[in-house]
């Protein structure tokens, strides 16, 4: 009855990589109320950050399991063959990489490359802290990402949610915390 | 930080620029049921403005006679607003509700499914009675330490009682007898109402039963005015939700009312409505030149409503200690929490069932 074959985004794969659970939730459309300031904050960032570059690039393409994949890159830098990712703190750390790895990985599945033919790579942006980060997709990364969209595909179809985290280090953080433990 | 807002005045509330703006009037507002053939407004402008950010408020609660337009209607909407309407005698009569926020499509598939299987129901209907009837054995606790004599015996045979009536609970098999069950724990409850409010409230209030439409005296009708605060407050949580409020499992769902706002407030109202009650009357804070009797009812004035809605805004924002989140939340979130609860238990009903809110203080 479930959706079985959702269309699978970078953020789904970013809280998936964090926890299951949350990617679970929020594939039921459950989403947290928008009411936080960091919310708010994190949106202004998104609109005001980087005026000036191409923005909210939309692009997709078909996993090798078939499954539908869809992304919408933050920002651009086409002449570079970069594509950055903007980013409030660095929290969420490893699930931002991966999120970004996942982008990188739908330019690779179509096709896309540089003028010079080599591969787009990424960078995450934090501008309050004033910092930048590299991120690269290599061959590990690609089989990675295919095995983590198998999984969310199939636990999309699951009935009931993934345990909570056993670790509350990242529920503390988290947006769903409430939902999880209130 | 958004607050409900609550307006007393009649006027005009308009939109202006991103603010919202009360152009006051200064005539009485005039009972609904007075002959009006126009609907106009009771009273012309008398020029005094209050505008007030709109990034402040969380809902609006109309108690006076308020003109609205449509654009007002829209600008509600896109900030999300839910306001809430009440005729000239405080009873609540309309909620204006912004366009649904949260959607879950799969959410509601289940809160129906729920609702279908007269098992599964009938589960969720227990579990709301179950908790409400904790809460109300912790209020009667919290005052028998104060009783001495007959009143101390009165309230040991009614916990006996009650006892009685959690022990009936699990072999209830369908809602009318569950419903009979509740009215009466109700019933035991409500008759120590005059100890806990002491000889001499108790002689200001009399109180011999429940009684609704119309509250036949004071404190029935504080008792409803109490009420549908608290059945607002849990509806506005309920819609910051994906949950339907329309589909409910101890009241009958969608007539009329957002019934699953009833069932929630269940297990609230003793906490919030009734130890208010109790607060606001033995303290004299309300006494009985703040109501009024109309129509063979008995209703606040204005100025008792707004003791009891600052009174109810207060209490609402109270923090308590969280159990398992390691952290202070207020009265009106453990509301919310409620309405994630249930959300975990139509989710997962066998991993992850619904526990009715415990008063743990
Ligand atoms: S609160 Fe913890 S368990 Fe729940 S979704 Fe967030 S990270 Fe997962």
């Amino acid at each position: 009855m479930t959706t079985l074959n959702p269309r699978i985004g970078g953020m789904l794969v970013g809280y998936y990589r964090l926890c299951p659970r949350k990617a679970w939730l929020s594939m039921r459309g459950l989403w947290m109320e928008q009411e936080s300031d960091a919310v708010a904050l994190g949106r202004l960032l998104d609109d005001h950050s980087y005026s000036r570059d191409e923005k909210h690039l939309s692009i997709d393409a078909e996993a090798p399991d078939g499954t539908e994949l869809v992304g919408k890159i933050d920002r651009t830098n086409l002449k570079n063959g970069v594509l950055h990712e903007t980013k409030k703190g660095r929290a969420c750390e490893d699930s931002h990489r991966w999120q970004l790895r996942f982008y990188l990985w739908l330019l690779y599945l179509n096709g896309v490359t540089r003028f010079n033919g080599q591969p787009f790579t990424g960078q995450i942006d934090y501008p309050l802290l004033r910092r930048t980060e590299p991120v690269t997709l290599d061959a590990e990364h690609i089989t990675e990402l295919a095995t983590t969209v198998s999984a969310i595909r199939s636990i999309a179809a699951q009935e009931t949610p993934p345990p909570r985290l056993t670790k509350r280090v990242f529920c503390t953080k988290c947006a769903f915390e409430e939902l999880c433990y209130g | 930080m958004k607050r409900p807002h609550y307006l007393f005045s009649s006027g005009r509330l308009r939109r202006q620029h991103n603010t919202l703006c009360l152009e006051r009037t200064t005539g009485e507002r005039l009972p609904d049921d007075a002959p009006d053939d126009e609907g106009l407004p009771s009273a012309e402008a008398d020029g005094a403005r209050s505008p007030f950010p709109v990034e402040a408020v969380d809902s609006l609660y109309l108690f006076g006679e308020i003109d609205i337009n449509s654009k007002l209607v829209t600008f509600l909407g896109q900030q999300g607003i839910p306001t809430f309407f009440y005729d000239y005698y405080g009873n609540y009569t309309a909620t204006l509700f912004p366009r649904e926020g949260q959607l879950s499509g799969r959410l509601r598939v289940d809160q129906a499914r729920h609702y279908l299987s007269a098992k599964r129901r009938l589960v969720l209907a227990r579990a709301f009675v179950e908790a409400a009837l904790f809460n109300i054995e912790r209020v009667i606790k919290y005052y028998q330490p104060r009783l001495a004599g007959e009143k101390q015996a009165a309230v040991q045979a009614t916990l006996l009682e009650l006892k009685k009536d959690r022990d009936a609970l699990p072999l209830t098999v369908d809602i009318p007898t569950l419903m009979a069950v509740e009215g009466r724990i109700r019933d035991r409850y409500y008759r120590l109402w005059p100890h806990f409010l002491g000889p001499e409230v108790a002689a200001r209030f009399p109180f011999n039963k429940r009684e609704r439409r119309p509250p036949s005296n004071e404190l029935n009708a504080l008792i409803s005015f109490g009420n549908s605060l608290c059945y607002s407050t849990v509806l506005r949580q309920i819609y910051r939700t994906a949950l339907d409020p329309t589909i409910a499992y101890l009241h009958e769902p969608g007539d009329r009312r957002f019934s699953l706002a009833l069932d929630l407030a269940e297990v609230f109202k003793p906490l919030l409505v009734d130890r208010m009650i109790f607060r606001l009357l033995k303290t004299g804070e309300l006494n009985p030149r703040h109501f009024e009797k109309y129509l063979g009812g008995c209703y606040l004035t204005e100025a008792g409503r707004k003791i009891v809605v600052s009174h109810w805004d207060e209490r609402l924002s109270q923090t308590v200690q969280h159990r398992t989140m390691n952290k202070k939340v207020s009265y009106e979130r453990l509301i919310r929490h409620e309405c994630y609860k249930l959300v975990r238990h139509l989710c997962d009903p066998v991993g992850d069932p619904y526990q009715g809110f415990h008063m743990w203080w």
